[in-house]
């Protein structure tokens, strides 16, 4: 006799099978009733098989670079034998209900890696830069084994702070000399930051990098201390630079 | 190419939250808030799906005739009767 299909879905999950754990988010992405009821069903399944991955939250501007932090990231785990998926959320159009989807093509060389999944799914009209179903896709990639999630909201303005409510660390991205001393300090997406990275720190663009994570080193010291005693932190980064090194950390 | 200082940094993160089971708190702060999500949103389905069996909104609206803050009150006394708040 077979089984029945929640628990076929939460087997192939739990064997690493992708095709499965891609149609389980498909079906908690649906907004068909059938859909929705075998998606929970699922999910129920395979809680117990969840928690045990690392859980980055990516956000930042359009253009920032999240798409290729997250491919550098995403490699250098790979290279410590850590299995990485990434959900990597797309705006919505609010006019014709259709999204591009095309972050995957931005990381090429993730993509093509097998110890990478990468999963683009479409905000539906959310506000927060994350979909309305991401928290459960997160939940399936992590009962499917892989061991770091990376999730990149939409690009983002002031106060799209979702995704710190799904993630263990919230790193915004940030670029230099993208306003003065007092964008720091605006409340909304800053005080819920836990790592802020001043990207494209190449070139002669290094003394502005350092200069702007300095400047919002000090403005994160203006907002309240979080629940969990964690300073947070601004450093610089690039991708372009052929070390690859930082050329600054400015820990406090 | 490595983002290094992001790497450590996020080392440090978890090293830190690691300590007197910081992420297992903030976990489960996490879960607590998305369930309350997850209900607000079956609620808002259920409150939106009960508001256009008594009005054809479109039509309502349409016609011009249609108050959205009378129908609203008018839902919630509903609703308050109904599960007697």
């Amino acid at each position: 006799m077979n089984k029945p299909l929640h628990l076929q879905y939460a087997e192939g999950l739990r064997s690493g099978d992708r095709a499965m754990l891609a149609r389980a988010i498909t079906l908690t992405e649906s907004t068909n009733l059938e859909h929705r009821i075998l998606a929970e069903k699922i999910l129920e399944a395979v809680l117990p098989f969840t928690g045990k991955a690392i859980r980055l939250g990516i956000t930042g501007v359009p253009g920032v670079g999240k798409s290729t932090c997250i491919e550098q990231m995403g490699l250098h785990y790979i290279q410590q034998g850590k299995s990485v998926a990434v959900l990597a959320i797309d705006p919505t159009s609010t006019r014709t209900q259709g999204s591009i989807l095309g972050d995957k093509t931005r990381m090429t060389a993730l993509s093509a890696n097998p110890m990478a999944f990468i999963r683009p799914s479409p905000s539906t009209g959310v506000l927060g830069g994350i979909g309305a179903h991401t928290y459960e896709s997160m939940l399936l990639c992590e009962a499917a084994g892989f061991e770091v999630i990376c999730i990149e909201t939409v690009g983002v303005g002031q106060s799209e702070t979702d995704v710190q409510k799904l993630c263990d660390v919230f790193i915004l991205l940030m670029l230099a000399g993208a306003g003065d001393e007092l964008q720091g300090m605006k409340k909304g997406i800053m005080e819920w930051v836990d790592i802020l990275v001043v990207n494209k720190a190449d070139g002669a663009n290094i003394t502005q990098a350092e200069t702007a994570a300095n400047v919002y080193q000090q403005s994160l010291h203006w907002f309240p201390q979080n629940l969990y005693a964690w300073k947070p932190r601004a450093v610089c980064a690039s991708s372009i630079n052929p070390d690859g090194i930082f050329s600054s950390n400015t820990n406090h | 190419m490595v983002f290094l200082a992001v790497i450590q940094t996020i080392e440090n993160f978890f090293n830190h939250m690691h300590e007197n089971n910081r992420l297992s708190q903030k976990r489960k702060a996490q879960v607590v808030s998305h369930f309350k999500q997850l209900l607000q949103h079956e609620w808002m389905q259920l409150f939106w799906k009960n508001l256009h069996t008594n009005h054809d909104i479109e039509q309502d609206f349409l016609q011009h005739d249609f108050n959205p803050y009378t129908a609203l009150k008018t839902e919630k006394e509903r609703w308050y009767k109904l599960f007697k708040f």
